[in-house]
């Protein structure tokens, strides 16, 4: 791999929404249709990388861009939570920053300005709007609140991996979810949701299964696992996934490579097989095939002793795009024979 | 009163089920069902999505994701009607050539039944109607005789005349051919190049059938010959572990207190923490510290002295579960001294040298304590170099009622020793968590159903019958000796296909480890005699299945072996072998694996599966079908198929040259062709006939005689009336007359027929007008 022959591409625009493939047949769309309807939280899970947090963003456009009388319309982008190992219930709704309030010894400003809202607080706020929310509560100087739309939209909120959390937390969580309210203490200020029943807030939650999660949360959510892709079900996502990075590399069309996909998810498949501490995702795979595709080895017989020293070296730098261990690599490089 | 609701719902069947197979239902649950339910158009709702529907709400995990998936599954096969499709059944295979040819031939008997019918019909309307004779004079009924009227006018130098008298000659026939030649000559025709393309076809489709039967045929009984040994040398299954292998609670508790960090030995000060408090407490100051925390570093040493055993592919099952990014692992494996120990790699490493460098790791040996001390000259140094961890484990496949001396000698050595079992592992896992030793009772509390292996010889039916206690698990393990070889992907395939959704995803971990602590699974092969035991104690359900998830491993392995390798031709002869057991055990529904019949009847004799011949030879093989109180045995069974197929033969090939004969038959009496049907004397036979002549004359003409030759023989008609007609008799069809008009001076020829049976003839000598 010569660093100095390489074609830069970025092949940000496959993560978009729209290039998420989720037929109308996939269970996971009448799971995330039953969590609107019966206005639940779905837990989500699965090996990184099946696209666990792709599917919320793919949930907002979808619902954004359908009209349903039934429903306030919908933002576009969900609210993301990120869950950190530290994380607490109040940390869902609001942040405080103790540290720079402190250092505001003049105590010039207000407390207001040292908190910005997370994003189930955004959820609740963009219930009623912008708008109303600064009609009815002192809010003005929260910092975050453009990112609020003025009218009142439904929307989804994504906590993201929610087992990082101590496992209190998970059991707070639904109960700050039935609240439907949230109060910033530090400003003695209790916010409510609308009451409008067509403005919905689809919550959608996913987890690693990193660890086990309570048995009263688990019962209250929707539950989904998403199973590693079929071979078909790749094939799909990286015809619609790599089509963009295509185009911008001035390849054609990824349909064009079909075939040689079908060989690349089979060796793919193979070394899953044999990773043991960290199988490689959807999301490396991708990566892989970006890399293959930039050094023209998209086509080549893998595990040909005829590959040519220079694809062989290319061959096993790619191998870093989707192996994250030193034990994982030996036992590929063995099978590949590079 | 709930359950009065639930029996109202028309889900309630189902629901219980789901309650029969353990996953409680609250009350909110059943509401959440019934809500969206209600709330959603039937039509909305298709029956085979319904699971997909219902799972959400109740599944908590992706192994209750899938069992509820099954459950719901059957729970709709059974009260629809419409078979299951389990998930391992084989895909449609794409159409054959043997298929084509079927189809080409239910379309040709289509097409022949069709014109035989058309056939038939015409015949009816033909027959049904009276003969008819040619009577001259007495015209044939109109529907039968071919009517012909035609103006035959004379030519141009007679009519462009108007000083010379004229004719106008009026013709009437009214004949039929006696006989038509016509099925003659379509018959000929059909029946000659019927016959040839029946003859064609008929070679054309057997001798390809013979092909399929001779492709590739060399060096398939088994017997590798000296240019095959090229690699690999046998089929290694692959299996997705993570597909078949359910989570486990215990394994995901051991592998999350693996994951805490271990305490570090230093403590740091948290200013966030410390900030917020010092706010808390109204400015005054108050220092937050935690200890710090390190990843926790384990050192896993593995016997591997029956490499690729089910026990040594199960503990590494096990330990990639419990493998994480939150972890260090190091791993090493055994076989005859621990002393020696090998990495990943293969590279050779000794416990002395790991015991100086990775001493700060926590030290979990997997195997049994009889080999740290038993057979081991070293056992000493042994034991000396691993009680230099301090915090030192072991994990052996000995049930805990088998525990003797060995076991006791490392708990005096303050090892942490639990058996494999999964809960005793978990018990493990919180032990090194909290730095304390299991003891016995503690280990007894915590595994259920305890057994014990000794006193079973694994080599008695009986014995691994009351071992397994389960007949359905006892079938698992007899299925394991279909195949020839022992291999961990095939059991876990099979313990998919067999058992995954009669047992708790929770128990498969210990129901393996029990199959496994079997002693000869960790072999690569079974004993002929003991195989051939398995075999004849096979319910025909469990082998019908069990071959059918080995055709399915099989196809899954033909892109990765080569053809000629030994592997290959492994491969080749399972797969045959397979597919003829299916089709012999019933030829309907397996039908797509007729062709191996006469690849099996050719190899049969020479193939290198003794028990499994003996099986079927000794009529055991219960898939066959019962002969003589019972079951057919190989001979027999091709005997059979020899008759049966000849006679098929047979009738194939007569109908394949009996149907283009008729068709092109049938073709040519439908549509009539020009080159079947000419139209000319050469297809037609007239009897002669009489023809007769009228001649009227007009007011001008004076003519007095008219002259007539018949071919060559001439007659005269004396014009004495106005109206005078000559009749000739048994004149040959189309036999030329001519007519001489005498006028005077120049005569007028008017050149007719005998085709035509009456000729008016008008003598014209006014002027037309």
């Amino acid at each position: 791999m010569n660093l100095n022959d390489f074609t830069i591409a970025f092949g940000s625009y496959d993560k978009s929404a729209e290039n998420y493939h989720l037929p109308d047949d996939n269970p996971l769309k009448a799971a995330l249709f039953m969590a609107l309807k019966l206005g639940k939280p779905l837990l989500v899970t699965g090996e990184p990388g099946t696209g666990k947090t792709q599917l919320a963003y793919w949930a907002a456009w979808h619902l954004h861009n359908r009209s349903d009388s039934n429903l306030t319309p919908f933002l576009s982008r969900p609210f993301v939570f990120h869950t950190k190992t530290a994380s607490a219930g109040k940390d869902l709704f609001y942040h405080y920053d103790a540290i720079s309030h402190f250092q505001d010894k003049e105590g010039r400003k207000d407390v207001s300005a040292f908190i910005y809202l997370s994003a189930m607080g955004q959820a609740i706020s963009q219930t009623m709007g912008r708008r109303e929310l600064l009609g009815k509560y002192k809010v003005q100087g929260l910092k975050n609140l453009e990112a609020l739309g003025d009218e009142p939209s439904s929307s989804v909120l994504l906590i993201d991996e929610i087992d990082k959390a101590p496992r209190e937390f998970a059991n707070d969580l639904l109960d700050e979810i039935e609240n439907n309210k949230f109060t910033i203490k530090e400003m003695n200020t209790t916010i409510y949701r609308s009451l409008d029943k067509k403005t919905r807030v689809l919550v959608i939650l996913t987890s690693n299964n990193e660890s086990l999660l309570p048995e009263a949360f688990l019962r209250r959510c929707l539950y989904f696992n998403i199973s590693f892709p079929t071979d078909a079900e790749l094939m799909e996502i990286i015809i619609k996934r790599i089509g963009p990075f295509l185009e911008e590399t001035g390849y054609q069309s990824a349909l064009d490579f079909r075939s040689a996909y079908e060989q690349v998810i089979r060796v793919f498949r193979q070394i899953r097989e044999r990773s043991n501490v960290k199988k490689p995702s959807t999301s490396e795979l991708l990566d892989w095939i970006k890399v293959l595709h930039m050094e023209d080895l998209v086509y080549a017989d893998f595990q040909n002793d005829n590959l040519s020293d220079k694809q062989k070296r290319s061959l096993q730098l790619s191998l870093y795009t989707l192996l994250k261990n030193e034990q994982d690599l030996e036992a590929v490089k063995g099978f590949l024979k590079v | 009163m709930h359950t009065a609701t639930i029996h109202n719902s028309p889900l309630a069947p189902l629901l219980q089920r789901l309650k029969m197979a353990g996953y409680s239902i609250s009350i909110e649950q059943m509401l959440d069902i019934h809500a969206f339910f209600l709330s959603t158009s039937l039509s909305e709702i298709n029956v085979d999505e319904l699971k997909y529907l219902i799972a959400p709400l109740i599944a908590k995990s992706p192994e209750d994701q899938e069992n509820i998936y099954g459950i719901i599954d059957g729970y709709i096969a059974e009260a629809v009607g419409t078979p299951k499709k389990h998930p391992f059944l084989q895909e449609r295979k794409p159409q054959t050539f043997r298929g084509k040819r079927t189809s080409i031939l239910i379309a040709l008997f289509a097409t022949l039944s069709g014109f035989l019918l058309a056939f038939a019909m015409s015949f009816v309307i033909t027959h049904s109607r009276p003969a008819f004779t040619l009577e001259p004079g007495v015209p044939p009924p109109d529907t039968i005789t071919i009517q012909k009227a035609d103006t035959i006018n004379p030519s141009p130098s007679i009519t462009s005349s108007k000083l010379l008298p004229a004719y106008e000659i009026t013709a009437t026939q009214k004949i039929m051919p006696v006989s038509i030649e016509r099925p003659t000559v379509a018959f000929r025709l059909a029946i000659i190049l019927g016959i040839l393309i029946g003859v064609l076809l008929s070679f054309f489709l057997f001798s390809v059938k013979t092909k399929e039967y001779t492709t590739g045929e060399s060096g398939e009984n088994g017997y590798m010959k000296s240019e095959d040994l090229t690699f690999p040398l046998t089929v290694d299954f692959i299996a997705d572990e993570h597909k078949l292998l359910s989570e486990n609670k215990a394994i995901l508790q051991a592998r999350k207190n693996f994951e805490k960090h271990m305490p570090g030995t230093s403590r740091v000060l948290n200013i966030e923490r410390s900030i917020e408090k010092t706010i808390a407490n109204g400015g005054a100051y108050t220092l937050w510290f935690e200890n710090t925390h390190e990843k926790r570093k384990l050192l896993f040493l593995v016997d591997a002295r029956f490499p690729g055993g089910h026990i040594e592919k199960l503990f590494d099952h096990l330990l990639k579960k419990i493998d994480s990014e939150k972890l260090s692992i190091e791993r090493y494996s055994y076989r005859q001294s621990l002393l020696e120990l090998r990495d990943a790699a293969g590279r050779m490493v000794s416990l002395k040298e790991i015991s100086n460098r990775d001493a700060d790791r926590q030290l979990v040996i997997i195997g049994e304590c009889e080999n740290i001390f038993n057979g081991n000259d070293h056992a000493e140094e042994t034991l000396r170099l691993l009680l230099r961890w301090p915090s030192r484990s072991m994990i052996t496949p000995v049930p805990l009622a088998d525990w003797g001396h060995y076991e006791g000698l490392l708990l005096q050595k303050q090892f942490r020793v639990v058996p494999a079992d999964i809960k005793a592992v978990e018990l493990l896992s919180y032990a090194i968590l909290l730095n304390n030793i299991p003891g016995a009772k503690e280990i007894s509390a915590k595994l259920k159903d305890a057994y014990s292996v000794s006193g079973f010889d694994f080599e008695s039916i009986k014995d691994l019958r009351d071992y397994l206690v389960d007949e359905d698990i006892f079938q698992f393990v007899c299925s394991l000796a279909v195949y020839p070889k022992i291999s961990w992907p095939l059991t876990i395939s099979l313990y998919d296909a067999l058992l995954r959704y009669k047992i708790p995803a929770q128990e498969q971990y210990d129901l393996l480890l029990k199959v496994a602590r079997i002693h000869w699974l960790n072999f690569d092969k079974l004993d002929d005699e003991l195989r051939l035991s398995l075999l004849n104690e096979l319910r025909p359900a469990t082998e019908r299945a069990a071959r059918k998830k080995i055709l399915e491993l099989l196809k899954e392995m033909e892109q990765s072996v080569p053809p000629a390798s030994p592997a290959g031709k492994e491969l080749e002869i399972q797969r045959t072998l397979n597919q003829f057991i299916l089709f012999a055990h019933n030829k309907k529904a397996f039908k797509e694996y007729s062709d191996s019949t006469k690849y099996i009847t050719r190899i049969w004799d020479e193939l290198q599966e003794q028990p499994l011949k003996k099986h079927i030879d000794s009529g055991k093989e219960k898939l066959f079908k019962e002969h003589a109180g019972r079951h057919m045995n190989m001979q027999e069974f091709f005997a059979r198929e020899k008759e049966v197929r000849k006679r098929r033969i047979t009738l194939g090939r007569i109908s394949v040259t009996l149907v283009p004969p008729l068709i092109i038959y049938l073709l040519m009496t439908w549509f009539q062709p020009g080159f079947a049907y000419l139209q000319g004397s050469d297809q037609l036979k007239y009897e002669p006939s009489d023809v007769s002549l009228v001649f009227t004359k007009d007011a001008c003409s004076k003519a007095d005689k008219v002259e007539i030759d018949v071919a060559g023989k001439h007659y005269y008609v004396s014009m004495a009336n106005e109206t005078e007609t000559l009749q000739l008799k048994q004149v040959e069809y189309d036999t030329p007359i001519k007519i001489i008009h005498y006028s005077g001076d120049l005569p007028r020829v008017a050149e007719l027929n005998a085709s035509h049976l009456s000729f008016s003839i008008k003598l014209v000598a006014c002027e037309k007008e």
